[in-house]
């Protein structure tokens, strides 16, 4: 068994002190040095290391900080434009403005095709479409040489259409109600307006006392013809101020507006009547007012 | 006495002491590197997505670039100059292709020095860890920050290569003047890409980093070009330069471009739109968000505007006896608005963007005095049925008021003229006059009016409301009396165009609304009096100052000269024009009259129109079809006796109205 004694004079110490294990340890720590000095091996190795912990560590710092809100600023934006994205989508599909309407809520925009705005608007029945624009002036709004684009704001009750021009600027405006439309589109025949409200009636509006003469004028089987649906009229509450012919025939028929007043508010009815006979109603009114 | 032996075990002790420390050091170190090197942040790969945020940019209504938010333009390293890499190597870190991250000579020394030089700093970090530093970690400096800047520098070299890290490095350095990276920096200092820089250029740039604000060329050239000198001097012993070539670069002075001193906008035009946008997206969508943005801002306009300002201010200055090194000097801002859209063509919120960036434009609200009249006389001619040639007598009044002191309005001029009619008051600014219609109308009325036309502040519902005694903004002047302008029909005043995201879609625009909110012949009647204002009236500078073009407006004095302002407009542009200080203060001459709206502003507004509307066609005024004008004496309203006694007016009425009526009674 080896001894192990301190050396007892100074060349046994130096002797072991240079011995051959020390003097290559001494040697390998003198490469291991130089070899880093040299080779840099120390910081690869640290550097390659945190290189395969690199997924696992947190994104902080400036960089990611800017990262992170660049990155919010493009869900942000994205979430704009793919709410554009569907609410275009909607507008291209719906049939009509009360479509439109429910789709498109307060504060969003979007524009819609010229065609397409033409197709919704001949669909619309006459009142509704002379309430928004007379269609004499909608010709020449969406065929003149001003209208650039048509756009479209939803609001809280309804929708506003704008007529633009090349310069942004707005020629005309016009407020659709959701209400109003959902009556139309519920074949429900009664606006809240009053008759002058509309041009077809123009010139020939006439208080419910005389036109009612007119109309008891005239021969009992020609009453019938005149308002053929007089339910509509019979289920409405309140009175009848006044009564209106509209201005053209379609179809064989003339369109004939009541106004009713119920709890202050006005309200026009429209039915429609035979051509012949409001052509002879009329003959009994300016008989009546000569 | 030590014996050899005990000489020797001394020895012994010593060397394996300081080998079990050295051991123990290294084992520490590990553990150490480990815990650090867990709460290390994320590298991103490759190292280029640093420089991927993307720009928001801001243009002009003619569609060209004012401006670029977050801009860090990223160019390969081919595309910069091979004078400037060198330089910048020279400088921050030359044996940048040796070492692999750290310095490791370099680094002794500066800790050596660190530790028993107190007082001198060596710095030793490589442009590896400046990265790492720029990327990742805060400027507060620590020992801990060090060492994970290092362990970071060491991962960068690992997985990139030299000339990756390189490229991220000079493409995100911050060069002062807002410009980071060495494209823009390049463009910002010099106007020209990174790839034509020279060596004098290059080497100036280069030395720039180390401390952007100290040696920013704009401000501090000399600075700048000392710094210059260190870097030549570094490249020079390095080897990249020779020697002559050295001298001979000393000698040359890099000539600078453009005036931008720092990373704001140095445009209160430009600020006002970024605080809307704020306002609406958040900073995060204007500042990364990569929008464009389309303002109204014509650009000539806007230089022009800032020039009449500057022109003006000085002249102001001059005749106030102050120098630039005076202070407090006043102050100006002006507002001019497009009248047929509402757009804000030019803004400008003050003297000196760069001595103060408080907006006066849109900031500020003060008080417009006179000003303030066409809503009284519109008002007056609305409900009372009054016109131009109506006569009330210019008189000393007194207006009681509730829980106050009596209202006692002097005219400017102190003197009184007996009986006037409307379109003579106006047009002189007579505050008697004004008095007695406020006191028919009643504030309201005139307050109601001042709103239809877009005066948004508060307006106390006062007698003295009709001669301005509210605050407003020079913005709501100008988009008010626009509506003066257009015939009755108002438009919001507005600085966007169009935002779009970075994919070309559309996020809002604005559409031009009007809504006509005032009579277009009662519109005109005032119109036509503050027309008289500009030819005969306290706005007369205007012609005189050569200005010949139909124009209407109406000066505005503060009692106390605390404010001076004049509001004009053609039928196509209208613009507003404040002066006076910050804090409130007399504006005096130095014989020490009070200046008035008509000799501080009036000439700014007539300098700025004379060159914003110099390409455009001369416009009349538009006359509604049943205004007529008829001429009348001022004292009496009545058409002339042929004395020529009395000074006398045209004045524009309405058909059913009729001249020579009694005189106007107070209530």
């Amino acid at each position: 068994m080896m001894q192990w004694y301190d050396p007892p004079t100074v060349n046994e110490y130096l002797r072991r002190t240079f011995s051959v294990l020390n003097i290559s340890v001494l040697v390998l720590t003198c490469i291991f040095a130089a070899a880093e000095f040299r080779y840099n091996w120390c910081e690869n190795l640290l550097g390659r290391y945190l290189a395969t912990t690199n997924q696992n560590r947190p994104e902080t710092g400036a960089i990611w900080k800017t990262g992170e809100m660049a990155s919010s600023a493009k869900n942000y934006l994205k979430d704009i434009v793919s709410k554009q994205k569907a609410t275009r989508l909607h507008v291209q599909k719906s049939e009509s403005f009360l479509e439109i309407a429910k789709g498109l809520m307060p504060g969003e925009w979007i524009n819609i095709e010229k065609e397409h705005f033409k197709k919704l608007y001949l669909e619309l029945s006459d009142p509704l479409a002379e309430k928004i624009l007379n269609p004499v002036k909608m010709i020449w709004l969406l065929n003149g040489p001003e209208l650039d684009r048509i756009f479209i704001e939803g609001e809280q009750k309804g929708i506003r259409i704008y007529f633009l021009n090349t310069a942004n600027k707005v020629l005309k405006r016009v407020h659709l109600d959701m209400k109003l439309l959902d009556q139309f589109e519920k074949k429900s025949l009664s606006i809240q307006a009053s008759l002058e409200e509309f041009d077809g009636f123009t010139g020939r509006i006439y208080k419910a006392s005389p036109f009612f003469r007119a109309v008891m004028n005239l021969p009992p089987d020609m009453m019938g013809d005149l308002i053929g649906n007089p339910s509509i009229l019979l289920e409405e509450k309140g009175r009848i101020v006044r009564a209106g012919i509209w201005n053209e025939a379609k179809e064989g028929y003339i369109r004939l507006g009541f106004e009713f007043v119920h709890e202050s508010v006005h309200k026009v009815v429209f039915v429609k009547g035979r051509e012949w006979a409001v052509w002879q109603l009329s003959i009994n009114l300016k008989e009546g007012s000569s | 006495m030590k014996t050899p032996l005990g000489t020797v075990k001394t020895f012994q002790f010593i060397l394996y002491g300081t080998l079990l420390t050295v051991g123990l050091f290294f084992l520490g170190l590990t553990v150490f590197i480990f815990t650090a090197a867990s709460g290390l942040p994320k590298l991103p790969q490759p190292l280029s997505r640093i420089i991927e945020t993307p720009q928001t940019k801001i243009y002009a209504a003619s569609g060209q670039r004012l401006v670029t938010l977050g801009e860090r333009e990223s160019v390969p390293l081919s595309m910069v100059s091979k004078d400037f890499i060198n330089a910048i190597l020279a400088v921050e870190d030359h044996r940048f292709y040796e070492h692999h991250g750290i310095n490791k000579l370099r680094t002794l020394k500066a800790l050596y020095i660190t530790l028993f030089k107190p007082g001198e700093i060596q710095g030793a970090s490589t442009i590896t860890q400046q990265l790492a530093k720029n990327l990742f970690f805060s400027f507060k400096k620590s020992y801990m920050r060090k060492f994970k800047e290092l362990l970071v520098s060491f991962q960068i070299e690992s997985t990139n290569s030299k000339n990756e890290i390189l490229h991220a490095y000079i493409n995100q350095i911050h060069f002062g003047a807002g410009a980071q990276g060495i494209e823009k920096a390049s463009r910002t200092f010099f106007g020209k890409s990174a790839s034509d820089l020279d060596l004098s250029e290059a080497a100036l740039l280069a030395g720039l980093p180390k401390s952007p604000t100290a040696y920013n060329p704009f401000r501090h050239y000399d600075k700048a070009l000392q710094r210059r000198k260190t870097v030549l001097r570094r490249m020079r012993q390095v080897g990249f330069i020779s020697d002559k070539k050295f001298e001979t670069t000393l000698e040359k002075k890099p000539e600078l471009s453009g005036t931008k001193t720092d990373s704001r906008t140095g445009s209160y035009f430009l600020d006002a739109v970024i605080r809307k946008l704020v306002r609406k997206y958040g900073e995060d969508v204007v500042y990364h968000g990569g929008i464009e943005v389309y303002t109204t801002m014509d650009k000539q306009l806007q230089e022009y505007a800032v020039k009449s300002v500057k022109k003006g201010l000085g002249r102001l200055d001059d005749l106030m006896g102050l120098t630039s090194g005076d202070n407090p000097r006043p102050q100006g801002a002006l507002v001019s608005i497009d009248t047929d859209s509402g757009a804000v063509k030019a803004l400008v919120g003050g003297r000196d963007y760069y001595e103060s960036e408080f907006n006066r434009a849109v900031q500020s609200y003060r008080q417009p005095g006179s000003g303030f009249k066409p809503f009284l006389y519109y008002t007056a001619f609305d409900r009372l049925g009054l016109h131009p040639a109506s006569v009330v007598t210019d008189m000393p009044i007194t207006l009681p008021v509730t829980g106050a002191p009596d209202w006692k309005p002097r005219n400017f001029s102190r003197i009184h003229r007996g009986d006037i009619i409307l379109k003579k008051a106006l047009t002189k600014s007579v505050n008697t006059v004004a008095a007695r219609l406020v006191k028919r109308t009643g504030p309201g009325p005139v307050i109601e009016t001042a709103r239809l036309c877009g005066i948004k502040s508060p307006l106390e519902q006062v007698y003295s409301v009709a001669l301005g005694s509210a605050s407003v903004s020079p913005m709501e002047m100008a988009s008010a009396f626009s509506t003066f302008a257009k015939e009755g029909i108002r438009h919001d005043p507005f600085m966007i165009w169009r935002i779009e995201d970075p994919f070309g879609s559309v996020l809002e625009e604005h559409i031009v609304q009007e809504k006509q909110v005032l009579d277009p012949q009662t519109t005109f009647q005032v119109v036509d009096m503050m027309q008289s204002v500009i030819d005969r009236g306290s706005g007369s500078s205007v012609r005189r100052l050569g200005f010949d073009r139909p124009a209407a407006g109406k000066t505005g004095t503060t009692d106390n000269f605390n404010d001076a302002w004049f509001t004009g407009f053609t039928p196509t542009l209208c613009t507003s024009v404040w002066t006076g200080f910050d804090k409130r203060k007399i504006m005096r001459s130095k014989n020490g009259v009070g200046i008035t709206g008509g000799r501080a502003a009036a000439p700014i507004w007539t300098d700025f129109m004379a060159n914003a509307l110099k390409n455009q066609p001369k416009r009349e005024f538009t006359i509604p079809e049943s205004i007529r004008f008829v001429e009348v004496e001022a004292s009496t309203g009545c058409a002339p006796s042929g004395g020529d006694k009395d000074e006398l007016y045209e004045v524009a009425l309405k058909e059913n109205q009729k001249i020579c009526q009694e005189k106007e009674e107070e209530n």
